[in-house]
């Protein structure tokens, strides 16, 4: 039972993984890391009911809640990133380099 | 001991002080003549007051004197002495210094001569800086020089005489510089600053002793608690106060600034190298006389320094050109004869000396500055050969005057004087009172040479007075073959200069000349007794005998250089007599001899430290700046800005450690 969890949170995570490695799209990189993000709260969650123990779901809950805050911050920069550069691709935005 | 005088005392030293910063600064804003009046008035004013409260301390004293004699038993002699105390300068546990200015005898006369003779050399610097751009510069640093030679020998304790010490030392430096455009005068500056130091770091280091060992700085303290030093601590004590002297007053080693120092203005020659700061270092020895009768040895190598000294400086003198040059040298020998007194224990002879010296030499310079001015800055004697004592008559026979007296003529102020310093080598007695031979013999080694020396004396001077006014006429079978190819246009500018009829210039010098001529007959006696000169019972056939000597080389010099100069010329032929010459002429290589023993090591010593520092330390410095700039070269490539490297670095990391940890189990 738990092993299908498992399969699927790592399947999730290997797509986020990839999705931020191979593009170049902020949005979509954003978007990948909340799929990270998730695949390791459903891990939680399988755990958690697992152990029969509260503690993982908790955990997941303070999870989303800092993945909610994380998106705000992210997408105001991903807006002012746009504003500045009329482009969302990161590898534009190389300003420290020099 | 009124409340006036103390405010008279305050005041002397104060009056130059105004006048410096007045001069500063309404001589830059406006009327650049305005500072030489207010410089010079405010001198004059400090040497009334100084006349003023001189004259109270005589009333006060004979009062004192009168009340004494009703006391039969007590036959001490009292001397009562003004002070004014100012407040604590510093209190450092048991050392208490205070600013606390004393006006006794011996300071008394100091300061006479300081603001008089001070007052008519910046009446005389009125008309001589009369051209140039510089005057309130010129007027402050000569009116600061007034002020800080006035503390010198009015504070009553060893501190406050540093400060002066040093501040007249500054104000030398500042104004044998004071052309600063020309290097050289700047360097000449510079070396008198520099030898100055050694002595003053040795001065210094008496102090500190004499704070060690008895914890007062005040001369009447110390004074009382010398008996508890150790007799050895006195003599080094004595030792490194003479050497703070021996800077000052130019004595033997330390000897080689006074002649660079007449870079500077004339006025300025005379007054500080001449007449008051080089004497600083004889009113200090005076000054601390109850010291020096305690070391007897370190009397005897006074005396033989001085006497050293004034024999070498009269040599070099014989055979200088530069008229500066003459009186400089002669000051230094001058300055020998003091210290020749002062280390047989005859203070008050030596201060006596000091004021008919500040007298004979301030004329010589003045006029010496006149003519030089009147001949368009030609200060080669030999250059000089117009005949200038009918162009100058005045300037003449003030020079001849204070030539005179300095030679030693009979009658003259430096007769009275040069023959107390004779007489009182002569008679003597303990020196070092071990050996009684060798005592006597020394003593009387010690007056031939001084004997010797004042004919030297007589000679130079004389040689510079022919030399400077007389005429090559008729009878001089030679003349020099670098006479001047310039002798009409400057002829041409004696004239312009004698009818321009510069008051300021020619009364300064005719009363300094006649000071030096009369001083001695009408006041000399009187100053002795006010100084309570030890008695000095001058036998009349010694005065004969220095007077003689006076005399020939005074005659001799006139006649062998009015009339018989080819006889020099063919000495000079003479192959002794010209390597001698050389040898003179070149101040006996004592230059040469500081610049390979002292400044040549030095240099290389610094070349050294400089290379060192240069290649080792700054070279380490450099390596290890050197890393760090390569190591950051190379790690930048790794700083490319692409987000997407840094997430393929980090997930790669990642996955190394992952791999690290669980796979291959490391800890």
């Amino acid at each position: 039972m738990i092993t299908f969890y498992l399969i699927i949170a790592a399947l999730l995570f290997g797509i986020g993984v990839l999705g931020i490695l191979v593009r170049r799209n902020v949005l979509v990189m954003l978007m990948c890391l909340e799929l990270m993000l998730n695949a390791v709260n459903l891990t939680l969650v399988a755990f958690s009911r697992l152990h029969a123990n509260l503690e993982g779901q908790i955990f997941v809950l303070f999870v989303m809640c800092v993945a909610a805050a994380e998106v705000v911050v992210g997408l105001a920069i991903i807006v002012n990133l746009f504003r500045n550069f009329y482009t969302v691709d990161v590898d534009i935005a190389n300003g420290l380099k020099n | 001991m009124l409340l006036s005088n103390e405010h008279t005392l305050l005041a002397i030293p104060l009056l130059p002080l105004i006048g410096f910063a007045l001069s500063f600064i309404i001589g830059q804003k406006s009327g650049k003549q305005l500072s030489g009046i207010i410089a010079t008035s405010c001198v004059l004013l400090s040497f009334l007051l100084s006349c003023s409260l001189f004259a109270a301390l005589l009333t006060e004293n004979s009062k004192l004197q009168n009340r004494l004699a009703e006391i039969p038993e007590f036959t001490n002699k009292l001397n009562l002495a003004f002070s004014v105390l100012l407040g604590d300068w510093f209190v450092v546990g048991a050392v208490r210094t205070s600013f606390e200015l004393l006006f006794d005898n011996l300071s008394a006369v100091m300061t006479l001569v300081i603001t008089g003779v001070g007052c008519l050399i910046h009446v005389y610097s009125i008309g001589y800086m009369k051209a140039d751009a510089g005057r309130p510069r010129f007027f402050a640093y000569l009116n600061l020089f007034v002020f800080f030679m006035l503390l010198l020998v009015l504070s009553n304790n060893l501190l406050l005489l540093f400060v002066g010490w040093e501040g007249v030392g500054l104000c030398s430096y500042l104004l044998i510089g004071f052309w600063f455009k020309d290097p050289n005068n700047a360097k000449a500056g510079q070396k008198a600053f520099i030898v100055n130091r050694i002595g003053d770091a040795a001065f210094l280091l008496g102090i500190f002793l004499i704070v060690t060992q008895v914890g007062v700085l005040d001369f009447a303290s110390i004074a009382e608690s010398v008996q508890v030093i150790n007799p050895r601590l006195i003599e080094i004590i004595a030792l490194f106060l003479l050497i703070g002297a021996i800077g000052k007053s130019a004595q033997m080693p330390l000897h080689i600034w006074l002649p660079d120092a007449m870079a500077g203005p004339t006025p300025v020659s005379a007054l500080i190298h001449a007449a008051t700061m080089v004497t600083a270092g004889v009113y200090l020895i005076a000054r601390m006389s109850f010291l020096y009768v305690l070391a007897p040895q370190v009397e005897l190598l006074i005396a033989v320094l001085g006497t050293l000294t004034a024999l070498f400086a009269a040599t070099i003198a014989l055979t200088q050109n530069d008229i500066k040059k003459v009186l400089a040298y002669s000051t230094i020998s001058q300055l020998g004869f003091m210290f020749m007194a002062l280390g047989v224990g005859a203070f008050s002879v030596a201060i006596y000396h000091v004021v008919t010296h500040a007298f004979g030499k301030a004329c010589l310079f003045l006029s010496a500055g006149s003519v030089i001015c009147a001949c368009r800055h030609e200060q080669d004697m030999r250059k000089l050969d117009c005949g200038l004592w009918k162009k100058m008559p005045e300037t003449f026979v003030a020079y001849l005057m204070a030539a005179l007296a300095i030679a030693g003529f009979p009658l003259t102020a430096g007769f009275f004087s040069k023959d107390a310093i004779l007489w009182s080598v002569f008679s003597s007695k303990t020196l070092v009172s071990e050996f009684l031979i060798f005592d006597v013999l020394l003593t009387k080694i010690l007056f031939g040479v001084a004997l010797f020396t004042a004919f030297l004396t007589a000679v130079y001077l004389l040689r510079s007075v022919v030399l400077i006014f007389g005429k090559p006429d008729a009878g001089a079978k030679v003349q020099l073959a670098t006479i001047s190819p310039a002798t009409d246009s400057s002829e041409f500018s004696v004239v312009r200069w004698s009818r321009t009829a510069n008051l300021t210039m020619l009364v300064p010098i005719l009363v300094l000349g006649f000071l030096s001529l009369g001083f001695g007959l009408v006041a000399g006696s009187w100053l002795m007794e006010f100084l309570q000169a030890e008695n000095l019972a001058i036998e009349k056939s010694f005065e004969i005998l220095s007077s003689t000597v006076a005399v020939v080389g005074i005659a001799l010099t006139a006649v062998v250089y009015f009339y018989y100069r080819s006889w020099v010329e063919q000495l000079l032929n003479i192959k002794l007599f010209s390597r001698a010459h050389k040898i003179l002429l070149n101040k006996w290589y004592v230059d040469e001899l500081y610049d390979l023993v002292i400044v040549r090591p030095l240099s290389l010593l610094s070349n050294i430290c400089k290379f060192i520092d240069k290649f080792v330390i700054d070279g380490l410095i450099q390596l290890g700046a050197a890393l760090v700039n390569l190591a950051g070269e190379t790690l930048r490539e790794l700083q490319t800005g692409k987000i997407s490297f840094y997430l393929v670095s980090l997930f790669v990391a990642n996955l190394t450690l992952l791999v690290l940890i669980f796979i291959l189990k490391l800890p």
